[in-house]
């Protein structure tokens, strides 16, 4: 008995490890982000002779929102001769066709639809197909249907490429519809996080901000240098943070170029969503840790950070594991008391859906933001919903590895539910009337 | 016996619910739910000036930018002030206005030309619809702009300046015996190859290359070369003189560009930034940014565009 629960004391303590150096890593950035140099370098070229660029905008019935994100990108501050937008309808079902040629039929000239009525499911076979077909330009942003770009933000996007390192820029996301319900103020919080202290630290100290499919943009040779959109995985941004870094190029995070975006509001479509996220990170995670430790022009940090930033999702599944460990040792008689002891701080401070306690209080402090971070207690709910999802989503993934079969792609639902005030002040005065039908057709 | 399990119960409970009530409050209140506000960089260097203008015509604060106060020192015609003289009152000159050396202005709106007069300080901005000369030995706080050209003298301290034309005084204003030709498209969709080293890159005196280049080091550029393409260096970068780059300049450390250079992109340098005489960045038909914390420029150096340093910029000889 004792031999075998010294046994376990193995992995038990690995995973402590790993789990404590993840738990410093979020002190790091946290700390860098509250007290250390700020790093901008491409965020103030106001002036330039500004590219031709495309903004593809990937919509999957998204009749409820696409129509207000193509009026903002209408009335974006770039200039109009070298902007083209193109809404790529991927096999919508519901109206999002009709709606997206009632915008186009108002705007001759402006917007070019791509409406793919068949081919592979999944964002980036859509992508894919729209990038080899109808895109000109070298740079490409990319938006979800229910975002909402502001005036600035093309330009704040395209800036970055100026620096010719750069493969691809990621803009900050941020909730509109906070106040509907706990679960969007508590993600409202974690995402705050992620983008103003995880992406923010790691612009900072060069490590390797990561692309997150939308409100962001790269490269047309770069994508194509690193073989294109792969349509085989669930989370295709980070797939290609991972291979452009690869290949040489950069990834930049750009703070200040800020895209209201919605939250889930059911916990159902939480789960759903976060458990694609933790799958496909995790197909990410075994295809290329190693190759982050070939031979290449990436510094030693960028590679440590590279890892950790795989294997994040990996931490919930050995986090359960570690716990389940702790029980059996615990009735086997074998208790390590300082490594629990450390386990059970570590735990509560290094894990929370890529988000710390102290990183999501230090963001709500960033942001100015004022009661909300009361809220804080809360989280500790939605930490332990990721957890449980993302573990059942490695598990899953483990057992469709082993048993065979293809991983399931969930589309987040909408449920737009905007105060008409905020629509308003997104969207520019002139288009608000089609958007407000638009608004109460969703509602 | 009951009661005070009872009571040992209820004393428990709430000693562990006094923590969390805040957030029950919070939740019950909501009086936090409002979105993030997005930041709105449409900002132009010249928006305090707009809503001065603003405030004077209609009497409204126009922009968040725009103080309450609208006190301000209304010039109807061309003025010359005396020296030494400090303007608490934002002043607005319908005419041409010039001063004496060792003035201090808190903002200066003209709706024709400002001559700031020597050793002069500029506390907040100052912006003129034609040109705006700023002398030997002057500071600008803040902004500095004008509708047709900006005249920086040596030994002159700035922040931002905007103008589609920035000159500094003296030195030998650069005449390129190729001008650039205006493109149809923007260089940076024009090349799209790009050369990755992970050490130094140089270029040889008189070299032509098209295309980008990334160096995990140093670049240099010898006299006389030429690139097509942007440049990128994790380390310090030189330009030597007369080298011309039809691309931007990005260096994550210290830039110096020197004499007789031509740069057609945005210059941007995370350290230090020299430009030495003579140089031009940006044309008339497209101007560009120049950008880093500390920026040094020479005498006879012209800048089509944006000038930010964002810690300190000296023109100096």
């Amino acid at each position: 008995m004792g031999h075998a629960s010294a046994l376990l004391a193995i992995p038990f303590c690995a995973i402590e490890i790993v789990i404590v150096i993840y738990a410093v890593r979020h002190y790091w950035f946290t700390l860098n982000r509250l007290f250390g140099r700020q790093r901008y370098p491409l965020i103030d070229i106001d002036i330039a002779d500004w590219p031709a660029v495309t903004v593809l905008v990937a919509a999957h019935n998204e009749e409820a929102v696409i129509a207000d994100c193509l009026e903002c990108l209408l009335h974006v501050d770039y200039p109009a001769d070298r902007l083209h937008i193109i809404p790529v309808n991927d096999r919508s079902t519901d109206r999002t066709e009709a709606i997206i040629d009632e915008v186009v039929a108002r705007n001759p000239g402006r917007i070019t639809p791509f409406h793919r009525r068949s081919g592979k499911a999944r964002k980036a076979a859509a992508l894919q197909e729209a990038m080899e077909n109808l895109v000109h330009t070298e740079i490409v942003l990319l938006f979800d249907a229910d975002y909402l770009p502001g005036k600035s933000l093309i330009r704040q996007l395209v800036a970055p490429f100026f620096d010719p390192e750069v493969g691809c820029v990621m803009g900050r996301v941020v909730p509109m519809n906070v106040g509907q319900n706990l679960l969007t103020r508590m993600l409202e919080m974690e995402r705050a996080a992620g983008y103003q202290i995880d992406q923010q630290a790691r612009m900072n100290m060069r490590l390797v901000p990561q692309f997150g499919g939308t409100a962001g943009g790269m490269r047309k040779s770069a994508l194509f240098e690193a073989g294109g959109w792969n349509t085989d995985t669930l989370t295709e941004d980070t797939e290609l943070t991972y291979r452009l870094l690869l290949h040489g190029w950069k990834t930049v995070y750009q703070n200040r170029a800020e895209c209201y975006e919605e939250s889930p509001v059911k916990w159902p479509v939480r789960v759903r969503q976060n458990k694609r996220w933790a799958k496909g990170h995790n197909q990410v995670m075994w295809k290329y840790t190693l190759s982050l430790f070939r031979p290449s022009r990436l510094t030693l940090l960028e590679r440590l950070d590279g890892v950790l930033l795989l294997w994040i999702y990996a931490m919930a599944p050995a986090l359960l594991i570690a716990w389940l460990l702790a029980v059996a040792m615990f009735y086997m008689g074998y208790y390590l008391e300082v490594p629990m002891m450390v386990l059970f701080v570590a735990a509560f401070t290094a894990l929370g859906n890529l988000a710390t306690f102290f990183e999501i209080a230090a963001s709500a402090r960033l942001d100015g933001a004022k009661a909300r971070v009361q809220i804080l207690p809360f989280n500790f709910l939605g930490f332990l919903v990721s957890m449980m999802t993302c573990s059942q989503a490695a598990f899953e993934l483990v057992r469709e590895a082993i048993l065979g079969g293809d991983a399931k792609w969930d589309k987040t639902e909408r449920a737009r539910k905007m105060e008409p005030r905020l629509v308003q002040e997104s969207v520019p005065q002139a288009v608000s009337q089609p958007v407000e039908v638009s608004v109460r057709e969703a509602a | 016996m009951i009661g005070a399990v009872v009571s040992l119960v209820a004393l428990t409970g709430t000693l562990m619910a006094v923590p969390l009530a805040p957030a029950f409050i919070e939740l019950y209140l909501g009086q936090d739910t409002e979105p993030m506000p997005v930041k709105d960089l449409t900002e132009n260097v010249s928006d305090f000036a707009r809503d001065f203008r603003n405030l004077l015509e209609d009497g409204s604060p126009a922009a968040h930018h725009a103080p309450a106060r609208a006190s301000a020192l209304v010039l109807e015609t061309d003025v010359f002030l005396d020296e030494g003289l400090f303007f608490a009152d934002r002043i607005y000159a319908k005419g041409k206005l010039a001063a004496g050396g060792h003035n201090v202005f808190s903002g200066v709106l003209g709706e024709k030309d400002i001559d700031l007069g020597e050793n002069a300080t500029v506390l907040s901005w100052a912006h003129a619809q034609g040109a705006v000369v700023v002398r030997s030995g002057s500071t600008v706080y803040g902004r500095l702009s004008a509708g047709e050209q900006v005249e920086l003298g040596v030994g002159c301290s700035f922040e931002r300046v905007h103008a589609p034309l920035v000159t500094v005084a003296g030195g030998t204003k650069r005449v390129p015996a190729n001008p650039a030709q205006p493109e149809e498209t923007s260089v940076l969709e024009r090349v799209t190859n790009r050369i990755l080293s992970r050490d130094d890159f140089v270029l040889e005196p008189g070299e032509r290359l098209c295309s980008n280049v990334v160096a995990g080091r140093k670049i240099r550029l010898a006299e006389g070369s030429h690139v097509i393409g942007s440049l990128k260096s994790n380390g310090r970068m030189e330009l030597g003189p007369n080298v011309r780059v039809e691309g931007s300049l990005v260096s994550a450390s210290d830039l110096r560009i020197g004499d007789g250079c031509l740069v057609l992109g945005p210059v941007l340098a995370e350290g230090d930034l020299f430009i030495a005489s003579g140089t031009q960045i940006g044309t008339p038909q497209r101007p560009t940014t120049v950008r880093a914390p500390r920026i040094r420029i020479s005498p006879g150096v012209t800048i089509h565009g944006s000038l930010w340093a964002h810690e300190r910029g000296q023109v100096k000889d």
